[in-house]
């Protein structure tokens, strides 16, 4: 009888924990990408957080604010996968995915994930509908760019460069949206 | 920000890296532009972060499923239908794919005949791909429509020994009528990104490359001061570059140009088409455009089509035909009034026939006085005619050697512009004229044009019984691009003089003026390109040259030694001089 009303206990705890996850999913998912700066990676340091955050559900108070722990979790198991994908590059890519870490790192704390994306929704609202379309399908429908250059009929040199300069047009966009104040107000 | 060319790398590079197809070697490249500019390092972090976002907004936009695969490939056309259709496409089965490709295409016929227009005068390429998306469509109805067949054991067997029945066959017919086709060259006629169709007047800039007609650009700089030049490249966009100019032809479908005026015309195949420029990237989508460009300002006029202009860090810009904008050196654009100052084609083409006539004169007074010169055994105009004889114009030399025999040619485009030229394009093919005497000296002079590097030699003249006769000559082009005079001396000697490899890939398709030198009298033998010394060597054994019955642009006839090679000249001659002197440079 102890034994089971210490599992439903436990359980409990866990369903708390899990809520309090998915409550600061952005924070988790933004120090993820800040210290393993590989798109394919976040989704494992993720899962992975998730799984040692809830496992070890017993050892956290709860009623203090959770987030340094989150970002402390995430951040340990993002440098393990990190340390992995970087030894399974080339040198010459291991060398530029260092520095691109660098950066990342040292800016973890400068986003907020929310914010910014209600930013990029707004700014993706500016561009002309012919770039909205080709951001989709890249990104949406996870059309890859040979097959979209493809598509298009364009050079596939021109596509990688298009997608470079719409990329960084938003980041500007979203910068100077963030700058102006106007989700600082948003939860 | 850092030079444009660096930055151009760059944005491919940066592009590559996101969609994970950067190589090491790029990678190395990527690395020693971040070091050589910090900001683009910078510029590298946040469009890895706009890409991290970018996925995470559209990862967490409710309805959007990650897609799944399916059998057939869709048009952009389509894909973008179906993207904006109630449901989305991945959660479509294939009926309600196929009901919803079927709801959306509208036949041309069922438009109003004013919607039909409007949109055919909004993209002039509707119709085509509507016949091709109609076609693609018919064939994948009839795809449909096939009964799944299984394959058996013995089907796979018998299929195997038609296929190797039908090599072996193929393999015995070109044996039989092709002995030398596995001997062909492995230089092809388009050997560059881009190729000069014509020039008009054109005055290049001293300190930079001179380009002729035909001749092919790599990662080239054309600098011109004044004049018309028309540029088509390897993807089919052509351009008009108007000078002053200054341009870089980047890859088969793009330049970067600094300054000058320049109008392109771009095909649906070339679609991609770029220009860019100090402050933006004119990208297009197959079209015609113009773009006068400045240190301060370009301006960009579409005529027809669309054209996208990106342009510093604005968001890109589209416009349609009758839009203009101005691009100021900050990056800044503003939409203008269109102005209409691009060149129309057909006053480029009165351009350059009104230059081809002046050169036409020219040329033609040039060569009545060269008529008269008592030392010229021949002069044969082969800008006319591919079959029977050709008259000597020779006033003096025309007695002795009255005319020159065409055998197996073709026409081909000539020097200038709407001019031509006879090509050789067979083994077949040659030109012989019958030497009567030996020459002490010698100068062959001639116009040609080389459109294939081969792997036996591309031979350009050779006398009758060469190598069975002391005095005996043969000149051809080696695969190296090499231009090399061959002297027999004896039955086992033989003095060459090669050139260097000027008549390289570069030179292919290019018309070049050559002179092989024969100088008994000094006991040299010499090679010339355009009026350019290629190679002088002294002549060890000086003997009478013997010709007989010569032949240009092939091995002669008779000598089936030599003829057992498809060695003839693969190109074009329009003119040959042959003098019995040593000309001077």
């Amino acid at each position: 009888m102890d034994q089971e009303v210490k599992t439903t206990e436990q359980s409990d705890k866990q369903k708390v924990v899990s809520r309090l996850f998915m409550e600061n999913i952005d924070v988790v998912r933004m120090t993820a990408f800040c210290t393993a700066p590989h798109r394919q990676l976040l989704g494992d340091i993720v899962n992975d957080s998730y799984v040692d955050f809830v496992q070890k559900a017993d050892q956290w108070d709860v009623t203090s604010d959770i987030r340094p722990l989150l970002r402390t979790i995430t951040r340990n198991i993002a440098l393990q996968y990190w340390k992995e994908h970087r030894r399974s590059l080339p040198e010459a890519l291991a060398q530029l995915a260092d520095r691109l870490q660098q950066q990342s790192s040292s800016d973890e704390t400068n986003h907020r994930r929310a914010a910014e994306l209600k930013a990029l929704s707004l700014c993706l609202e500016g561009i002309t509908e012919e770039n909205r379309q080709i951001l989709e399908a890249h990104y949406n429908n996870d059309v890859p760019i040979n097959e979209l250059a493809r598509i298009l009929k364009w050079n596939v040199n021109t596509l990688y460069s298009f997608f470079t300069r719409l990329r960084n047009a938003l980041r500007d966009c979203v910068e100077g949206k963030l700058k102006g104040g106007f989700f600082d107000a948003e939860p | 920000m850092p030079n444009l060319n660096a930055t151009q790398s760059a944005h491919i590079l940066i592009g590559k890296y996101l969609a994970g197809d950067l190589t090491e070697p790029e990678a190395v490249e990527l690395e020693r532009l971040f070091q050589a500019d910090a900001n683009l390092s910078r510029y590298f972090y946040r469009n890895v972060l706009a890409d991290f976002f970018l996925k995470e907004r559209y990862d967490s936009t409710p309805g959007n499923p990650p897609q799944t695969k399916r059998d057939e490939e869709l048009s952009w056309d389509e894909l973008v239908r179906l993207q904006n259709a109630e449901k989305p496409i991945a959660q479509m089965t294939p009926e309600e794919v196929a009901a919803y490709r079927a709801r959306m295409a509208v036949p041309a016929a069922k438009l109003p005949s004013d919607a039909k227009k409007q949109e055919e005068d909004f993209d002039p390429f509707a119709v085509l791909r509507e016949e091709e998306e109609r076609d693609r469509k018919a064939a994948v109805v009839k795809k449909k429509k096939r009964k799944p067949y299984k394959l058996t054991a013995s089907d796979v067997f018998f299929a195997l020994c038609l296929l190797l029945g039908i090599a072996i066959g193929v393999a015995l017919v070109r044996e039989e009528f092709c002995p030398s086709s596995h001997h062909e060259d492995e230089t092809f006629g388009f050997t560059g990104d881009a190729a000069i169709v014509e020039l008009a007047d054109v005055k290049f800039r001293d300190d930079a490359p001179h380009y002729k007609r035909g001749q092919q650009l790599q990662n080239s700089r054309l600098v011109l001061e004044s004049g018309l030049v028309k540029l088509q490249f390897q993807s089919n966009a052509q351009m008009i570059v108007q000078g002053p100019a200054e341009l870089l032809v980047q890859n088969h479908n793009a330049v970067y140009c600094s300054s000058g005026k320049l109008s392109a015309t771009v095909p649906p195949e070339a679609v991609g088409f770029e220009v860019n420029t100090p402050s933006s990237k004119i990208v297009d989508r197959g079209t015609e455009f113009f773009v006068e460009i400045d240190k301060e300002q370009s301006d960009l006029e579409v005529v027809r089509g669309q054209v996208d202009c990106l342009s510093g860090n604005e968001l890109p810009v589209s416009l349609t035909a009758g839009q203009a904008v101005a691009i100021e050196s900050t990056g800044t654009t503003r939409k203008v009034a269109t102005a209409h100052r691009f060149l129309p084609k057909a006053a480029f083409e009165s351009k350059v026939k009104e230059y081809t006539r002046e050169l036409k004169t020219q040329k033609k007074g040039e060569l009545k006085k060269v008529h008269l010169d008592p030392t010229l055994l021949a002069h044969f105009d082969l800008t006319e005619g591919i079959t029977g004889v050709v008259d000597n114009s020779s006033a003096t030399g025309s007695a002795k050697i009255p005319q020159a025999t065409l055998k197996g040619m073709s026409r081909t485009e000539g020097q200038l512009f709407d001019s031509s030229a006879v090509a050789f394009d067979s083994n077949e093919s040659r030109v012989e004229v019958l030497f009567p005497e030996t020459y002490e000296s010698l100068t062959i002079k001639t116009s040609v044009r080389l459109d294939r590097l081969r792997r036996d030699g591309s031979v350009l003249f050779a006398s009758e019984h060469y190598a069975e006769l002391p005095g005996t000559i043969l000149v051809q082009v080696l695969q190296s691009g090499q231009l090399q005079l061959q002297v027999r001396h004896s039955a086992n000697q033989t003095q060459y003089c090669v050139s260097p490899p000027v008549l390289n890939r570069k030179f292919v398709g290019t018309w070049s003026e050559i002179e092989i030198v024969i100088d008994g009298q000094k006991k040299l033998l010499s090679l010339r390109m355009d009026g350019r010394s290629l190679s002088t060597i002294r002549w060890d054994n000086p003997m009478p040259v013997v010709l007989g019955r010569a032949s240009i642009g092939n091995v002669p006839g008779t000598d089936v030694g030599l003829r057992l090679r498809n060695r003839y000249w693969y190109g074009a001659i329009d003119d040959i001089q042959i003098y019995n002197r040593a000309l001077e440079k």
